[in-house]
């Protein structure tokens, strides 16, 4: 795995394919939108889809963590699904959560999604402020401070040589980061979208998701592109 | 009983005078007595129309109502209260009715089952879906007989044992007239490539103005649009032309189809949402804009015709380029040969399967032995093993994944003699809000102000911008913004339009005709008879590179627009070039060449890459079968368009209608990562062994691929231009439509384009 190093309101961090992000200084890995026990939440409407995401989110989660050697680990809200997710979640995923939150400090910063369900032992915040950067699951507009956020799921579609790609990414904008959704059943809103109108500028940065790489695209941040991409 | 007959032979009125015979003995006995079930709801409204005319002159006491998707709800509770003598419907709103539970009273009394259009059920899940719902009747109502009628087909036997499998009659109605097939002769400049016949529309109008009444038929949507829009624009004389797709609101198709059958149009643009068994006895010229696409299709089509057996049918074909133009010759000639296409029957899909158990569970308690005796009746079905069918039995209860979940969420309950039940039976809503096997992608509501105009697919809207132009129902409308999950619009000020890309009725190529098209290309004596441009054409190619014939493969490399292209004119149809192209995308990218995407038609295969190949015979060799197929096959994004199909038509995820609203911003889930979740977890889930053997069914066309390659071992030519050549150009301008997107090289693009802004960047540097 490679990452990319960016700076943000004058601190380090990493940028990780998997969608999480890395602050080496704080030796904390931030990750967001893990959405535990999605598929299961449609079985009660008949739809059955299969229930290995829990499973297949917290590996990687795993993986990640013992990458980056991060001590501390600060979720950024809708860890799961819904509020009686953690009732449907297998012992044996149950398990593997408590192992992996076993070596490291974590902070869990409620979404909400999650109904500010924390598994038993944690407790919730519902923001965090760290060297100067405030934490929150949703994009507060209104605070001027830095400030890292999830919920969006943000993706983008990139043009070149006439082929189109569409990834997920972090989005860097002036005093604000956007972090990817980490959950590996998580669908994505395009970055262009007026919900994320606030991160519009020329200087505004994406990081695309490949898979063992992160990608940089020329910077810039617009409502629409697809007119000018027109023949 | 099955009955061979070619178009305007009196096939359907032929089908329903059993019925007629034992009404007028019996008389009414207020149950339903004949089910008429055809492909296309147009068909039964059709039909519908047409019975009224014997019914009413022999006087028989016989009510007869149409039931389709179309059907208003309080006309289907009256229907199910009071059911007709003969209801004439569709495969999906059999399906419906079988899944109530009164469908056992409903279905009684019924004595004949027409099955109009036999040869369209054979290999798609339509058919799976009506051979199941068949052997369900079969067990409601025994004594009911089957009559299916049938376009004339290479392979009646295999016909007739689908329909009824203990044997049956077969009545063969031959052909009296041969028909009469031109080709549009022009003076105007055929072009190389594109699909739209803009050159040729004002002689098409010439001919629709002498004929008495036409029909213009189109390969897809977009053409109907384009055809339909420049026809009015030549429109001097004031004909009434109408354009009649799938696309268009309801109420606007049922009004072109009557005005058609009063006799009120001079003209009809249509796709195949007209193409079957519709009557119209006035239509005098067919004109077929666009390649053909197989002898079959193409006289079904001219059958439209000149509706008497005593006369020929009169057709021109329009080809839309020059390919096409040598497509159509060879069409004419497979004709005069009287050469149909094959047939093709196919196995049973377990997504399909999934669906009728569901349905069958909402109907009422039954046996998994009883089931499971039952649908391997149906002979798309014969060979299923029972552990098959207990494991889609076991998606149906619960997903059937071995790692048990939550039973208190279960669809089926057994019950303690055995019986299986539907846990809820409000669970019933899921099934019939799901029902049937075509899966469009998502659509959208047109509307201009509170008019709803149609629909369209919502890939097509996400890809334009307030202000762009857009054809729609003849109309050019100017996209203003997305409200509600509907597409506002407003009336453009005229001029032209950016033409909608929906995809709706791509055709694949039959075998017979591109090798006919091949050994044409090949065969310099036949050229003589081909107009002077295309004839001119074809030199120019054999000039700049080679031509490909019987014996060789031609195979093409040059650079274009910062890219390499390798052409390889394998003329093995769309679906085996598709495979070959992935094969090749991966070998490439093993050879460090850095392959970005292919395009494909019937002809030829495209692949583009950063760097060119040193040589192509081992890309082409046949040990690609083995080494890339297995490892391609466990992991292609082909397998992943057809999951998002069996997804839905299997119940595993809800259908999206159009216009609902989605509950979230995000989208709620994508099909693909299920998919990629699944085949980590459970690679042998029944889902996936669905989509496996769908793929290697049609999709893949292995077969076909594998006797290329052999073939063509030790015969390829290799031409290296420095510029794209006369038949690649409707390749390579294929692909800037396209705009492919292929996740396996999405990383290598990315890559790409970091190094050329790193690149750019040096260069600002320097200067």
């Amino acid at each position: 795995m490679s990452r990319k190093s960016t700076e943000f309101a004058g601190h380090g961090f990493e940028l990780h394919p998997s969608g999480a992000l890395f602050w080496p200084a704080e030796s904390l890995l931030i990750v967001g939108d893990l959405h535990l026990e999605k598929a299961s939440s449609y079985h009660a409407s008949g739809q059955f889809l299969p229930p290995y995401d829990t499973g297949q989110t917290l590996a990687r989660l795993a993986a990640v963590l013992a990458e980056t050697g991060a001590s501390r680990l600060l979720f950024l809200g809708d860890v799961f699904h819904d509020g009686r997710a953690w009732s449907r979640m297998s012992d044996a995923d149950k398990a593997l959560l408590s192992d992996l939150l076993a070596p490291v400090d974590s902070i869990w910063v409620e979404g909400n999604h999650d109904q500010s369900f924390v598994p038993p032992g944690h407790s919730a915040v519902t923001e965090i402020e760290i060297g100067g950067i405030v934490l929150r699951h949703i994009m507060d507009e209104a605070d001027g401070r830095p400030e890292i956020s999830a919920h969006y799921h943000p993706a983008a579609v990139i043009h070149h040589r006439g082929s189109r790609v569409r990834r997920p990414c972090f989005v860097r904008a002036a005093g604000r980061l956007i972090i990817p959704a980490f959950g590996v059943l998580t669908g994505g809103l395009d970055c262009r979208d007026d919900a994320l109108a606030a991160l519009r500028g020329r200087d505004t940065q994406l990081f695309l998701l490949g898979k063992d790489d992160v990608f940089v695209p020329p910077a810039g941040l617009a409502a629409d592109n697809r007119r000018s991409r027109r023949r | 009983m099955i009955v061979f007959a070619p178009t305007g032979a009196g096939k359907t009125l032929a089908g329903f005078l059993p019925s007629f015979l034992d009404i007028a003995e019996r008389g009414s006995t207020g149950k339903l007595h004949t089910l008429y079930i055809s492909p296309l709801k147009a068909l039964a409204v059709d039909v519908h129309r047409n019975i009224a005319t014997p019914i009413e002159a022999l006087d028989l006491p016989v009510s007869f109502e149409t039931r389709t998707g179309d059907t208003p709800s309080s006309r289907r509770q009256r229907q199910k209260a009071k059911p007709p003598d003969f209801l004439m419907t569709t495969p999906e709103s059999l399906a419906l009715l079988l899944s109530y539970d009164d469908a056992g009273t409903f279905f009684s009394d019924l004595r004949y089952i027409i099955i109009d259009e036999l040869h369209a059920f054979f290999d798609n899940k339509r058919g799976d879906l009506l051979s199941l719902n068949l052997e369900r009747l079969a067990t409601l109502a025994p004594q009911a007989g089957r009559i299916g009628l049938s376009a004339t087909i290479d392979k009646p036997d295999a016909a007739r044992d689908w329909l009824c499998r203990d044997g049956g009659a077969m009545v063969r109605v031959p052909q009296a007239v041969a028909p009469v097939i031109d080709i549009l002769q022009t003076d105007n400049r055929i072009p190389w490539s594109g699909h739209m016949a803009r050159h040729a529309l004002d002689e098409v109008y010439a001919q629709i103005e002498a004929a008495r009444m036409s029909v213009i038929f189109v390969n897809t949507r977009a053409q109907a649009e384009f055809v339909f829009q420049r026809l009015w624009q030549l429109n001097e004389k004031n004909l009434r032309i109408a354009v009649h797709h799938g696309s268009l609101e309801r109420e606007l198709r049922r009004k072109v189809e009557a005005m058609m059958a009063a006799g009120g149009l001079d003209c009809v643009v249509a796709t195949s949402s007209l193409d079957l068994g519709l009557d119209w006895a006035d239509v005098d010229l067919v004109i077929q804009v666009g390649a053909p696409k197989g002898v079959s299709r193409l006289l079904q089509r001219v059958g439209r015709a000149n509706h008497r057996l005593d006369e020929p049918s009169r057709a021109i074909l329009v080809p839309t380029n020059r390919f096409e133009y040598l497509e159509c010759v060879a069409a004419q000639a497979e004709i005069e040969k009287n050469r149909l296409d094959g047939a093709a029957f196919r196995r049973g899909g377990f997504d399909v399967l999934a669906q009728h158990i569901f349905g069958v569970a909402c109907s009422g308690p039954f046996h998994a032995d009883d089931l499971y005796a039952e649908i391997i009746r149906a002979m798309p079905y014969a060979d299923t093993t029972r552990e098959q069918f207990d494991k889609v039995l076991g998606f149906v209860t619960d997903g059937g994944y071995s790692l048990k979940a939550y039973p208190q969420y279960n669809r089926l309950a057994t019950l303690k003699d055995g019986s299986i039940v539907l846990r809820e039976a409000k669970m019933a809503r899921q099934y019939r809000m799901n029902i049937g096997t075509i899966v469009e992608s998502p659509m959208m509501k047109v509307k201009l102000r509170n008019r709803t105009l149609g629909s369209i697919e919502e890939n097509f809207v996400v890809n334009l911008s307030p202000g762009d132009t857009f054809l729609f129902g003849g109309q050019v409308l100017t996209f203003e913004s997305i409200s509600n999950a509907a597409v506002m619009v407003s009336k453009a000020k005229g001029g032209e339009a950016q033409i909608p890309s929906y995809g709706g009725g791509r055709l694949p190529l039959s075998t017979n005709l591109s090798f006919a098209v091949r050994n044409l290309i090949g065969d310099r004596d036949a050229w003589g008879a081909l107009p002077g441009q295309i004839h001119d054409w074809l030199a120019l190619h054999d000039d700049r590179s080679a031509l490909p014939d019987e014996k060789t493969l031609l195979v093409e490399i040059f650079p274009h627009r910062g890219r390499h292209h390798t052409v390889v004119y394998s003329f093995a149809g769309r679906n085996a070039n598709q495979t070959l192209g992935f094969l090749m995308l991966r070998r490439m990218k093993r050879a460090g060449l850095r392959p970005l995407g292919f395009s494909m038609t019937d002809y030829a295969l495209a692949v583009w890459s950063l760097d060119p190949p040193d040589e192509v015979e081992s890309l082409l060799d046949p040990d690609i079968m083995t080494e890339e197929f297995e490892e391609w096959l466990q992991d292609t994004p082909l397998l992943k368009r057809l999951f998002r199909d069996a997804a839905i038509i299997s119940g595993l995820v809800e259908r999206r209608h159009p216009g609902q609203v989605k509950t979230g911003r995000q989208i709620l889930f994508s099909s693909d990562l299920i998919y990629d979740v699944l085949r980590r977890h459970e690679p042998d889930h029944i889902l996936l062994q669905a989509v496996r053997r769908d793929a290697m069914q049609g999709l893949i066309d292995a077969g076909r691929l594998a006797d290329t390659l052999q073939d063509i071992a030790g015969n390829i030519v290799c031409r290296r231009l420095d510029m794209i050549s006369p038949m690649a150009v409707p390749l390579i301008m294929q692909i800037v439509r396209e705009n492919t997107v292929r996740s396996e090289v999405g990383d290598d693009l990315l890559l790409d384009m970091e190094e050329e802004i790193i690149r750019a960047a040096h260069v600002e540097e320097i200067h």
